[in-house]
Formats: structure tokens, C-alpha cells, sequence
């Protein structure tokens, strides 16, 4: 894969050019609009502005840079709508490598050599899954099918695994490719296929579900999180639903195999139909409730609006749904075009996920990282692909941020912008506290200063004991992994923020802030943020002794300052919306 | 510092009504109050510290029936015999590396309570948590966690960031709470925003605070909704931050705790405690216990472990005034099956025992073993309700009806002295 994910295409630049501010408050910054894009409206009462055209980008794809605000306003929405529906599946695929045991050292060998197949075979596979996550979040950088790599996230916490169990990097791939391939298909077929999937059947225990001893936990879950929701079945259902699955496992080469002498052949009874029933007929018999299509529409609904469509709403796209045959492409169109997917109490509203948050930073910043930068900043912030937290997948929404998720966001976005290196992240415990002496005098002897500190207020930090310390509280945290994925070298993304703004023709400190938020941000950042900003720009600037305008001219300095404006907004709750 | 960032900071100050100074440290911090007032005698809210021991946790490799013919019969690989344990009594001894729990046993500050669970026990792990995080069998869908619910019921006036505090990644659903969100860190060090964001966000929010008072415009109605509540979180992360790495790097530990996660987790707890930020409930995981396979190496280590981390706080809190006013609680999801598994480990089970540590603890043997031999299904039954255990603490430690928080009447047990 490139490292050089979404840098604008030169033919662009031209277009990139400054509106006239209009509507300025007193002290010059605008109520609305913002300097360059969002004031160009297709047409002056058009609902599809670039607000809207946004918006889209949040949720059906992992944000908008500036050009592709101003290719969506150009496009219009019914052909941009339906180009992302086509979501055609282009770029460089991964390819899989199986991870083969040499038998012969595995079984033949000493046990030094048995010890040393077995940590390869560990470790190949490991690698492969690593690398393939870095496959993933590359192609949500470069957006080459935004909408269906939205989905293929949307289905992984839906039909969740979890590669710690898996185990087998290749059977997680496996699946996610499914997803991908049925993302934006038919929700009919792709319930068929997970039944038969082999990382599903290991994750849920079917492998080991037969007719002597039958396994409810996949019966349970393919009712209760894939197809109907609880309370549309019996655990009289379940019990049946699991003895129709007996049998459904996988071989030895690791594919599906319907094993007939652990299949149950008698009678069962699930939600009313009679029949000697295998795991093809429980889907067609899930597929048939109404339950079912609404469940599904109410999911991906919830998923992309951030909140739960009223109930009018929802029975109008179950019956669509159910309609279309479960068909997802028209309903995803019905979707993106209804006014109420673009209703004011969502837009802007939804917190992002850390993969939105992270992804969606590099594509409006035009950075290029590592994709394995993004895979373990996300992990960070509570979101590791391949190990959702339970078999329901992620809670999306405000449950993403804590005090620590919060502080840790901005600390990813420094790094993406290279404010913050390798070092900082593994911090000295006892480095940066700010004491007065008044302070220090003021502790008690139940803490006994004088040994631990010295000078200024700065923590004596030469200590082995300390050293130690911070290893052994660093050792497998996810910030090492982090510090690790950016590497000895430290992250020096290739970006010119400078460079931009020159092209933006935005100079004044209130017209960098209007182009910068209107660039890094997903929402509009409201008035009272962008005076704060303009505010820190200002005290920034002229402690560098930089004059006012001159921050457009390519320097060091100046790149140094803007990059701390764009850490600064990146850090903000603004920031967290999409 | 630049002198405009002085002023700057100045001109914060005034509009966020004089918060907090640089680094949270101003007078309204819990922890200024405490460095500048308070002595020694002072009394420390009292406070529990919940240790989760995620995997579902072999009882009877813990509290060891070794006199027990069925115990000796289920068990082979993972068999512990007579001198394999502490005693306590001709029946039941402890894991012999729980040496140090032994000895607070011994000294009457440790509670062991028997076959606990509830009724109808889940063997899934995430469903199970869900009735431990509760405190209500539905899980979940019943609302928020027991912790969030009590949080509520007791210290509703008492609003600062770091009511309670989770020590680890992921947050446990015990302590999710829309009126009283936890605090939430891996650990003091990194829990911090790098570069001098804070010092601007916190300018920047009082700021946006006192303009967003004004009415506002319909087309942004979902966005200052939302961005009003991440506000909130950024004002309890600046304090949150300041006051938790300061108290951590400012402790000195009266004992050696060991080098490993847990160890380290309740250092932080320690000097959170000492650092007076007024915290009532911490919350740190153990992982590991999910022993399928090979069980006997990796229990024993995790025995180890939780050995020496729980006695080393423990120790530490007894040579302070700080010991009399705290309990910890350890409990896991489930126990494991009697019958050991075919490759040396045993599969998720039912009922197991509780811990409940302090100086205030009237140590002792509470609820009843369950029998070997009348299972239910594989697993032992479970002859004490966890809720009980909950409703004790909320009731006679934190002087709060248990049944506001658990919605119901349990029997209580006189877990405290």
C-alpha cells in the first residue's frame, strides 16, 4: 500500500478559492457561514449545501475533505447518493497467506524446535491480522468506496467475532471480506452466509453444538443481535434453533462442513413452522418475521443517524425493506435522500467513534500515516477492530468518551501532526507537575517531599527506581503500542498547513481560524469556539514574534504554530461530533 | 510560562468564574482543601474498591474443599491437597499462595463469603457481568450500573469528577451513570492531555460556556445538545487529571507493591485515597481467569498476584488513618464447573466466593459452602445471593437503603463490625 492516502488532486487547487465574508458580527467573525466553502450553496435555497453535503460524508463514508465538499455541491445529491450505493469495490485487495505448521518440525523435531514452530505460527498470524487491519483502515483513508467500508464497520459490530477467540487471523479476514462483499447487498444472503461462516461458528461455539450435546449460544444470538431482537421469540425457540444448527461446523482445512452425524434430523418447532429443520430453513424462517426487517432497518438507521427513528418512521423503512427483499442498496438510497436524515437534532449531533474520529482527522488534514498508527490509536481510545468488547459489538455514541478517551483523542491528533512525539507518550510519571512552593511547604508529612522532589517543582526523574516503575506501568499498556506504532523516528506526517492556508488566502488570525475549522471539523464549530480560537491563534503567534498576517508565509515558525492551532482544534468537543 | 499565556489566563480565570488556576490547582479542588486544612484526623470519606477478577474465577481453587471426597473425585489436574493449602478449618483452606490474605484472615480483617450467586446463574461472560454490574438479573436493559445507581442515591450533592474512578481500559458497566460518569484512566502517568491544551480548553470552554447561555438557533439544536454534555466531561477531565496525576506522583507508599498490573492499579488507589480527592468507589480488573486449559500454572500465578497486590494495600492502609475507612470487594462473574475438562482446565460454571477486606470488616466465614454433590446442572448452587453483599455494604457502610439501589429487599449480613 502507499503511505499517501488523500492528497488533493492538482486540477482541484483552482477551484479552491476564497468567497467574500459576509454577515460579520462586530468583532469580524461571521454567526454562520464560515470563509470558503459553505457559503457557496448549489443554488441560493437549495437544502443540499455544503452543511448537507457534509453531513453525508460523516455517515455514509469517514468525513469530507474541503474537495470533496466541493465535488459533492457540484454532483448533487442524487448522483452522489448514488454513487456511494454503487460503492463499487475497487483498489488493491489483500491477499491472504495461510498460516501453514510445518508438520514435520512441529511433530519430528526437539522441543526447541516444536517451541520455535509453534511462536512462528503465533506470529505469522498475528502479523497477518495486524497487517490486514492496516489494509482496512487504509482504504477508509483513501475512500475509494466510502459507503460500503462504512457498512463493513457497521456489520463487524453487528455480526460480531473477536480474533481473540477466533484465534485464526485468516478465518477473521474471511469473514470481514464477506462483510465487505454483502455490505451493500442483500441482507438475506449475507444472513446465510455468517450461519456458514467459520470465524461466526468458532466464535459462537456451534463447532461444538450437536445433536448429544446441543450448544445454544449462536441460536440465542442469531435471534436475539442478528435478525429479530429480544422479545420477538421463545426460549422454547432457542432451544429448537440450536438443534437445527447442530452440525454446522468446520474441517480441517478450516472451511464449513455440515458434519450429518451431529445434525439433529428429527422435528422441531421455531416460531410456529414445523419441519425437520436445518440452519437454511431457520434463516428463510427469520428472514419471513417482521420482526426481522425491522430490526435491521432500526439498526442501520440508528447506526447512521446516531439516534433511534420513531416508530412511524421505522415501520416505513421495515416495510420498504421487506418490500425490496431485503435488498439494502434501495433502502440506503431511500435513506440518504429522506430530509430526515439531514433533520436538525442530527446533524452534528453524533459523537464519532475513535476509528471516525482518527480517520476522519487524516482525510480533512490530508495526512498520510501508517494505518496501524489509526488501528492502535483506536484501540487507545476503546475500539479495536477484530475485538469488539462482547458479542453485541461497540456502544456507539457518548459512551465513547470518558475523561481519559477524551484527553487521549487529542493527544492521537498531535501525533498525527507530529505536535507530540514517540517520547512524550511514554511520559515520566513524575515529570510536568506544576507546584507552587506554597504548595510543596504546604504537604504534610504524610508526603514526605523533600526526597522526591527538588528545585523548581520538577520531580527528581533520575531515579532506577522510577525508571522502573515507568516500564513496568508502560509494559503492554495500549500507549506503548501506540509509541510503538509510531516508531523510534517519531511521526513527521507530510503535511503543509502553511501551504493551504496560502492557497485558502485566508491571513488575518480570524480568517485562519475560519479556514482551519472549517477544514478539520466535521460541524460547524459555533461562534463563541472560534473567538476562543482566534483568541489562542493570537497569544501563539506573538509569542513566537510572529506580525499579524505573516503566518501565511512558509516557515517553520509559522507551520509550528498552525499545526498547535489545528492540535488545539482537534482537541476540542467539537471535535468528537461528526 | 509567556506572558501572554499569563494573561490569557487571566482573562480565563474571570470568565469561568475563577474554576480552577493553572494545573487545576486552585482553592476549590478537593485536593487543596485537603493539603491545606486538613490534618491527619481529618476522617476520609469512606470508600469501597470493587476488584473484578474478569475470566469467571475457580472457587474451589481458592477457598479448597481438600477434605471434601467429591472435591477430590471432580478434580485432578487442578486437585489441591491438604498441603497444598492454608487452612481454614479441618474442611477449607486458601490457595497456598494467598499468603498474605491468610494472615489478614487470621487477624479477623477478612471476610470469605460462600457459594454466592443468584438465581437462574448465566454462564456467558458478558451476560453474567451485566447481573454483577446491575445488581438486576435482566442486566443492562434494567438502566444503569449498581455503582451509578448508588452514586445517585448517596452523593448526589457531592459533584466533582472523581466521585468514582475506573483504574484500567475498558470501563465496566458497573459504574456507568449519566448523572455521575466515572473518571476513567489507565494509569496517573498518561492520563493527561500532552503539549499545553489544557491551559487553552479550559480557557476556551468557560468562555463558550458563558456565550452559549445565549438562546439557540434551531438549526443547531442536536449539536449544542451534544456539545453541552462533551463540555461537562472536559471540565471533569481538566480537574479530573490534575488533581489524580498529582496525587499519584505526590504518594509515598509505606509497603512495596508489587510489580504487576493490579499491584500498580491499587497504588494509584492508595494515593488517591491519601490525596483526599474524595473519591467513595475505585474500580480496577483483574484479567486472566478464564482457565479452559491448563489451569493449574496460570491460577496459581493469578494467586499470586492478587496475593501479593491485595495484601500489599491492605498493609498499606493499615499504618495510615485512611485503613479504618476503606473496604474492598473482590468478586468474579462466575465460578467454574465441579467436573475438571478434558484438557486440565474447567468450563464456566455457577456459584463462587466473595472477598470483603478492611480494618472495619469483621473477618470470618459468611454464607454456606455449597455442597459437591447436589449440583445444579454440573455447577455448584449458589446459597448466597451477591445482592445481599452489595445491599451490606450500601447499607451499613455507606448508611444508604439497599433497595434505592438495587431496587429490592435482600437479606444483609453482618459483614462489618
Amino acid at each position: 500500500m502507499k503511505n499517501m492516502p488523500y492528497l488533493p488532486h492538482l486540477t482541484f487547487l483552482a477551484l479552491l478559492v476564497t468567497s467574500p465574508v459576509t454577515g460579520q458580527s462586530v468583532d469580524g467573525l461571521e454567526d454562520r457561514g464560515t470563509l470558503d466553502l459553505r457559503v457557496l450553496k448549489s443554488k441560493p435555497d437549495s437544502a443540499w449545501d455544503a452543511r448537507a453535503v457534509e453531513h453525508l460524508f460523516n455517515r455514509a463514508g469517514f468525513g469530507a475533505h474541503n474537495l470533496d465538499l466541493r465535488r459533492g455541491l457540484r454532483t448533487g445529491q442524487k448522483m452522489l447518493v448514488g454513487h456511494l450505493i454503487r460503492g463499487e469495490d475497487e483498489g488493491p485487495r489483500f491477499v491472504v497467506r495461510p498460516v501453514e505448521p510445518d508438520m514435520e518440525m512441529l511433530k519430528g523435531g526437539d522441543e526447541e524446535e516444536r517451541r520455535k514452530e509453534r511462536n512462528r505460527l503465533r506470529n505469522d498470524n498475528r502479523r497477518q491480522g495486524q497487517e490486514f487491519l492496516n489494509w482496512w483502515v487504509s482504504r477508509m483513508l483513501e475512500g475509494q468506496s466510502p459507503l460500503r467500508e462504512r457498512m463493513t464497520l457497521f456489520w463487524h459490530g453487528f455480526f460480531t467475532s473477536d480474533s481473540t477467540k477466533v484465534r485464526l487471523a485468516e478465518l477473521m479476514i474471511d469473514q470481514n471480506e464477506l462483510l465487505r462483499e454483502h455490505a451493500l447487498g442483500n441482507f438475506g444472503e449475507l444472513l446465510h452466509a455468517v450461519v456458514r461462516d467459520p470465524a461466526m461458528l468458532i466464535y459462537l461455539d456451534n463447532t461444538s453444538n450437536t445433536k448429544d450435546s446441543p450448544n445454544e449460544n449462536l441460536a440465542r444470538e442469531l435471534m436475539e443481535l442478528f435478525s429479530l431482537g429480544e422479545g420477538n421469540y421463545t426460549e422454547e425457540d432457542i432451544r429448537e434453533v440450536a438443534r437445527a444448527l447442530t452440525g454446522y461446523g468446520i474441517d480441517r482445512r478450516r472451511e464449513f462442513v455440515f458434519n450429518a452425524r451431529a445434525h439433529d434430523f428429527t422435528t422441531k418447532t421455531i416460531l410456529g413452522v414445523e419441519g425437520r429443520h436445518d440452519g437454511r430453513d431457520v434463516v428463510d424462517i427469520l428472514l419471513a418475521q417482521p420482526a426481522c426487517a425491522r430490526w435491521v432497518a432500526g439498526s442501520i438507521i440508528t447506526y447512521l443517524e446516531g439516534a433511534a427513528p420513531d416508530q412511524e418512521r421505522l415501520e416505513a423503512y421495515a416495510e420498504f425493506l421487506r418490500e425490496a427483499d431485503y435488498e439494502l442498496g434501495p433502502m440506503l438510497e431511500k435513506l440518504l435522500l429522506d430530509p430526515e436524515f439531514y433533520r436538525d437534532e442530527i446533524v452534528g449531533a453524533r459523537v464519532s467513534s475513535p476509528i471516525d474520529y482518527l480517520v476522519g482527522a487524516c482525510r480533512r488534514l490530508g495526512a498520510d500515516v501508517r494505518g496501524e498508527l489509526i488501528v492502535r490509536g483506536a484501540g487507545l481510545l476503546g475500539m479495536s477492530l477484530f475485538e469488539p468488547p462482547n458479542v453485541k459489538g461497540w456502544n456507539e455514541g457518548p459512551a465513547w468518551i470518558t475523561t481519559a478517551t477524551l484527553m487521549n483523542r487529542a493527544n492521537l491528533a498531535g501525533v498525527l501532526l507530529g505536535t507530540i512525539g514517540a517520547g512524550e507518550m511514554l511520559v515520566d510519571p513524575l515529570d510536568d507537575m506544576e507546584l507552587t512552593e506554597e504548595e510543596m511547604a504546604s504537604m504534610g508529612p504524610e508526603f514526605p517531599l523533600d526526597e522526591a522532589m527538588m528545585g523548581d517543582g520538577e520531580m527528581m526523574t533520575a531515579s532506577a527506581e522510577v525508571e522502573k516503575e515507568k516500564k513496568s506501568r508502560n509494559q503492554g499498556n495500549l500507549m506503548a503500542k501506540v509509541a510503538r506504532a509510531i516508531g523510534s523516528g517519531g511521526h513527521h506526517p507530510r503535511i503543509s498547513l502553511g501551504a493551504r492556508l496560502f492557497r485558502s488566502g485566508a491571513s488575518s488570525d480570524r480568517e485562519i481560524v475560519e479556514f482551519m475549522c472549517s477544514s478539520l471539523l466535521a460541524i460547524d464549530a459555533p461562534l463563541e469556539t472560534r473567538r476562543m480560537l482566534v483568541a489562542a491563534l493570537r497569544t501563539d503567534r506573538e509569542a513566537q514574534g510572529i506580525e499579524p498576517g505573516a503566518l501565511v508565509k512558509k516557515t517553520m515558525a509559522a507551520e509550528q504554530v498552525l499545526r498547535r492551532l489545528a492540535h488545539l482544534i482537534l482537541s476540542l468537543p467539537e471535535a468528537q461530533l461528526g | 510560562m509567556t506572558r501572554a499565556m499569563q494573561q490569557l489566563l487571566a482573562r480565563r480565570q474571570v470568565l469561568a468564574g475563577g474554576l480552577y488556576g493553572l494545573g487545576g490547582m486552585s482553592l476549590a479542588t478537593p485536593l487543596a482543601k485537603g493539603l491545606q486544612g486538613l490534618s491527619d484526623e481529618t476522617p476520609f470519606p469512606r470508600s469501597l474498591v470493587l476488584v473484578q477478577l474478569s475470566g469467571g474465577n475457580d472457587g474451589l481453587s481458592t477457598i479448597v474443599p481438600f477434605a471434601d471426597d467429591s472435591y477430590a473425585a471432580a478434580r485432578q489436574a487442578t486437585r489441591l491437597m491438604k498441603g497444598d493449602v492454608l487452612p481454614l478449618d479441618d474442611y477449607r483452606g486458601m490457595h497456598h499462595n494467598l499468603k498474605g490474605l491468610h494472615r489478614h484472615y487470621e487477624e479477623g480483617h477478612m471476610a470469605i463469603i460462600e457459594g454466592v450467586g443468584y438465581e437462574e446463574m448465566i454462564r456467558s461472560h458478558f451476560r453474567a457481568l451485566e447481573v454483577w454490574h446491575t445488581g438486576r438479573r435482566a442486566g443492562r436493559i434494567s438502566g444503569e450500573g449498581w455503582v451509578g445507581q448508588l452514586a445517585q442515591a448517596a452523593w448526589d450533592t457531592e459533584d466533582h469528577p472523581n466521585l468514582v474512578v475506573h483504574l484500567g481500559g475498558e470501563v465496566p458497566y458497573s459504574v456507568y451513570s449519566t448523572h455521575h460518569p466515572s473518571a476513567a484512566l489507565q494509569a496517573p502517568t498518561v492520563y493527561k492531555w500532552f503539549g499545553k491544551q489544557q491551559v487553552e480548553l479550559a480557557y476556551g470552554m468557560g468562555a463558550a460556556r458563558a456565550d452559549s447561555k445565549k438562546p439557540a438557533e434551531p438549526k443547531h439544536a442536536g449539536r449544542d445538545k451534544a456539545l453541552a454534555s462533551l463540555r461537562s466531561v472536559l471540565d471533569d477531565a481538566h480537574d479530573s487529571s490534575a488533581s489524580i496525576r498529582k496525587a499519584a506522583a505526590l504518594y509515598r507508599e509505606r509497603v512495596e507493591y508489587p510489580r504487576n498490573r493490579l499491584g500498580g492499579g491499587l497504588r494509584d488507589v492508595a494515593a488517591l485515597i491519601h490525596g483526599r480527592l474524595g473519591t467513595r468507589v475505585f474500580s480496577l480488573k483483574m484479567k486472566g481467569f478464564d482457565t479452559h486449559a491448563g489451569q493449574r500454572g496460570s491460577h496459581d500465578s493469578l494467586m499470586e498476584s492478587l496475593d501479593t497486590a491485595l495484601s500489599a494495600f491492605m498493609d498499606d492502609l493499615s499504618k495510615s488513618p485512611a485503613g479504618r475507612d476503606t473496604l474492598v470487594l473482590v468478586f468474579s462473574e462466575f465460578g467454574r464447573r465441579v467436573k475438571e475438562n478434558g484438557s486440565k482446565g474447567t468450563d464456566h460454571g455457577k456459584a463462587g466466593p466473595m472477598f470483603l477486606l478492611g480494618s472495619s470488616v469483621k473477618g470470618g466465614l459468611y454464607g454456606k459452602h455449597p455442597s459437591l454433590e447436589d449440583l445444579d446442572a454440573g455447577d455448584l448452587a449458589s446459597t448466597t445471593d451477591f445482592r445481599s453483599v452489595y445491599g451490606s455494604i450500601i447499607e451499613h457502610w455507606f448508611k444508604t437503603p439497599h433497595e434505592v439501589v438495587l431496587g429490592k429487599k435482600y437479606p444483609l449480613l453482618p459483614l462489618l463490625g
